[in-house]
């Protein structure tokens, strides 16, 4: 770990980063359980702090068409199922799959989205009964759908205020705007806007203190393999909860994790496996498509931590990628391999 | 490049190594780093490692180096499945994509005739604001085929000589193992029927035979699959003897393999149009080299390689290797001249300033860039209308259907269902000789207003299905499409 001052990233990009954490931790307090959608793929601005089973995109069709072909190569939940938002046919079938958060009774249904949202899904959600929490010109779009009322939330952190709009049936927001007062007592100040009995259309506004950054707690978050979203490797497998996946058949993987925490200061992917060792001595880790130097952390021949140094100031959603010489033919088996991966762990 | 521009190299591998200066970076984010007014270079080749880029180039298209003239190789392997394949040579060649269509989808016969008349190029050039070859021969076979409208943009840079180490000749001979006085004939790559090695052994051998003396290198691996070398060497005893096949060996050992070379033979033919790197290099380290005087090879200086003929080639080939055994200071001069070809017409700086005229040029035809476009995802399949009876014919379907790929809908009008069935008699099975091997049909309906009865099952009457069917062609008798059509949108 590097022994210099933690260098804050942009002022703006740490607070709407604590703001989405805010947000999730206020609407996880309010709401009850929640399954989110998080539309907002690939910083899943809200998933990373919620664990959302379901990342997405707003519009593939109003994003560059490299991008929705790059981002369409993904697939989550450790490569068991596509994104959200590529396809209609396959759409429809990830919203009615049983497994999911977004289908357990007693969980309330809930989109986020930072861009507007294609017509055909925001159709389809809406009459999933979903509510919608948006952040920004999205909110212009969104607030056209029908017997939806409109809640302004507003989180407050170091004079700078960050803006979402909730949109839920009629029905049901006077209840969650006393609910959303409420729990907001519990780590900060609010404003609860107006009451329900008046015109109930001011914003709820809380005013909290930025989270504190961890010192005597290096690991900030880990995602296992069972959860990872990855383009270039196999599905993941397990024995319990412990698993790991397999890199291939291409020499290249690239996973999301979505917006990094604002004091990640480095990485480390474990390595459990390799076909041979020259895999990882030949190692390449990219960063956003860039190169980046990477170190290894040796605990066998054919195992090790690779530890990558996020670059001084940067904030965002990474896309992590690792490169091996080449590939080897599985054993027993007809896959050609590169690593096996078990988890990735994020440092302060 | 890197001093006439900044510099960044997209690549499939991480791990490529670049100039110092140059970044590497990922090409499938490419869409990042990309603007639509930026300067684009792509390099092609009909390899299994270029499938990216020609992936890239449709994304991102700029000024394109065209390395390989035929590319029906690298369209396999990027197409998935003979019906988009059929629908490239379709849009590559018309005509011929008819023919040799039918026989691939409908008899399995694909034959090397396929590699040689469809060079697969068409896409290239309407997409690209500018394409550079390595030779005049190149692109006059670009402006035969394709016309002259379609190739005004084609730049010819020769290829350059890669400034990369090479040894000299003593030092060479004696880290390969090799006796220091010995006549060195030295071939290189992989040994394929174009290079003419049956010429080459039934030559070398007649020189053994003459009493001179002389070993032959090839530096490169075999392709028992195409020529089997090792076989074909069992017919001259003499060669046999004096012959050593190195097999895969990576860059450094090839250039220390020409640079102890006494002589390069790098024939080809027939060529395709292809320039050798191996030639470049070869030419760079001073040595004497003998080309088929063919195709891009006649465009070597007369005064740098030796031009082989392509009649009686045994015979001039022989004449040729005694001529340059007996008279070392011929073969020097043939060298020197070589190096200074390398060392000013080929040389990075002079390349460089060439590219960079193509590309500045070609600024003034940029291209939209599909990548950094939104492409919103179809919904209804468009209907696409095509009158029938005799006009209808399989290159006017063709041409209608030219730019569509994925689902639509097709439909045949005719006058009533009299003429339609008129044209199944005269031209039986109609479908089977209209559309192309690369469109499957989905589903087929006749439709006749004045005739259907009324859907009464479903309440709804055929006139109001049809209407909703077709809108503003719901009067119309003939037969309606559902096609799928493989290919790219080339």
């Amino acid at each position: 770990m590097s022994d210099t001052a933690f260098s804050a990233p942009g002022h703006a990009g740490v607070l709407a980063t604590q703001a989405h954490q805010l947000m999730a931790v206020w609407l996880d307090a309010a709401a009850g359980p929640l399954a989110l959608l998080d539309l907002s793929f690939p910083s899943l601005a809200l998933g990373g702090f919620l664990r959302s089973d379901l990342p997405g995109l707003a519009d593939a069709g109003a994003i560059p068409a490299a991008a929705t072909a790059f981002y369409g190569r993904f697939r989550a939940a450790g490569g068991h199922r596509p994104l959200f938002g590529l396809g209609g046919v396959e759409d429809a079938a990830m919203l009615a799959a049983a497994e999911l958060a977004w289908n357990q009774p007693g969980r309330q249904r809930l989109v986020y989205t930072q861009d507007p949202v294609a017509p055909a899904i925001l159709e389809t959600l809406h009459q999933a009964g979903a509510w919608m929490l948006v952040r920004g010109a999205a909110a212009v779009a969104v607030a056209r759908l029908p017997a939806l009322s409109v809640l302004p939330l507003v989180i407050e952190t170091d004079g700078e205020a960050a803006r979402y709009t909730l949109l839920l049936p009629a029905e049901a927001a006077p209840q969650m705007r006393r609910r959303l007062t409420e729990a907001g007592w519990g780590f900060g100040h609010v404003t609860p806007g107006k009451d329900a009995a008046e015109d109930s259309s001011g914003p709820v506004v809380l005013c909290a203190a930025p989270l504190p950054l961890p010192h005597d707690a290096p690991l900030l978050t880990q995602i296992p393999a069972s959860a990872l979203i990855h383009d270039g490797a196999y599905r993941s497998e397990a024995d319990g909860a412990y698993s790991w996946v397999w890199t291939g058949p291409e020499r290249h993987v690239r996973m999301v994790f979505g917006t990094l925490p604002p004091a990640a200061r480095w990485l480390k992917v474990a390595v459990i496996g390799a076909g041979k060792a020259a895999q990882l001595e030949g190692l390449v880790a990219t960063l956003d498509g860039a190169t980046l130097p990477h170190r290894l952390e040796r605990w066998s021949e054919t195992s090790a931590g690779v530890i990558v140094d996020l670059p001084p100031g940067y904030s965002g959603s990474p896309i992590l990628g690792l490169a091996v010489p080449a590939t080897v033919q599985e054993p027993e088996g007809i896959r050609r391999l590169g690593l096996c991966i078990h988890k990735i762990e994020v440092f302060v | 490049m890197r001093s006439l521009y900044d510099c960044t190299v997209f690549c499939d591998d991480p791990a490529a190594l670049a100039p110092v200066g140059v970044a590497v970076r990922d090409q499938l984010q490419a869409f990042r780093a990309i603007g639509p007014h930026d300067r684009i270079l792509h390099q092609i080749g009909n390899n299994g490692g270029h499938v990216f880029v020609l992936r890239a180039l449709r994304q991102f298209p700029g000024v394109v180096t065209i390395h390989d003239i035929g590319l029906f190789y690298l369209y396999e392997l990027e197409t998935r499945g003979i019906d988009p394949m059929l629908a490239q040579m379709a849009f590559s060649a018309p005509r011929l994509a008819s023919v040799y269509g039918r026989h691939w989808k409908r008899l399995n016969m694909k034959t090397a005739a396929n590699y040689a008349l469809f060079d697969m190029q068409r896409e290239l050039l309407q997409r690209s604001s500018g394409v550079v070859v390595h030779s005049h021969f190149a692109r006059a076979k670009l402006q035969a085929i394709y016309g002259p409208e379609l190739t005004r943009h084609v730049s010819v840079i020769p290829h350059f000589a890669p400034p990369a180490y090479m040894p000299e000749q003593a030092e060479a001979r004696r880290k390969l193992g090799l006796p220091a006085d010995a006549f060195i004939v030295t071939t290189s790559g992989f040994a394929t029927r174009a290079k003419r090695f049956d010429w080459m052994m039934e030559a070398l051998e007649a020189v053994l035979k003459q009493g001179l003396e002389l070993i032959w290198i090839h530096a490169g691996e075999e392709r028992p699959e195409e020529y089997d070398v090792s076989a074909q060497l069992q017919n001259f005893p003499l060669l046999r003897e004096r012959t050593r096949i190195t097999g895969y060996i990576d860059e450094e050992a090839l250039n220390a393999q020409i640079a102890a070379c006494d002589l390069l033979l790098n024939l080809r033919f027939p060529s395709v149009g292809e320039s050798s790197g191996t030639l470049a290099r070869a030419l760079a380290a001073g040595r004497c080299c003998v080309v088929s005087d063919t195709a891009s090879y006649r465009e070597l200086p007369r005064e740098a390689v030796i031009h082989l003929p392509v009649f009686n080639q045994v015979r001039a080939l022989v004449q040729a290797v005694r001529a340059l055994h007996q008279d070392r200071s011929m073969l020097h001069s043939f060298g020197a001249n070589a190096r200074r070809y390398a060392e000013t017409e080929l040389s990075m700086a002079s390349v460089a300033a060439r590219y960079r005229e193509a590309i500045e040029e070609s600024q003034a035809h940029t291209r939209p860039r599909p990548g950094l476009l939104p492409r919103p995802l179809p919904s209804v399949p468009p209907i696409l209308v095509m009158e029938g009876g005799e006009t209808l014919s399989r290159e006017s379907v063709a041409e209608t259907l030219r730019d569509v790929t994925g689902h639509c809908r097709l439909l045949l009008k005719f006058r009533d269902l009299a003429e339609l069935a008129a044209s199944y008699a005269a031209r039986p099975p109609l479908l089977a000789e209209l559309l192309p091997e690369h469109v499957k049909v989905m589903d087929l309906r006749v439709l006749a207003p004045e005739d259907a009865p009324d859907n009464a099952a479903e309440g709804v009457p055929a006139a109001a299905a049809q209407e909703a069917l077709l809108g503003p062609l719901a009067q119309a008798s003939g037969i309606l499409l559902q096609l799928e059509i493989a290919g790219s949108a080339a």
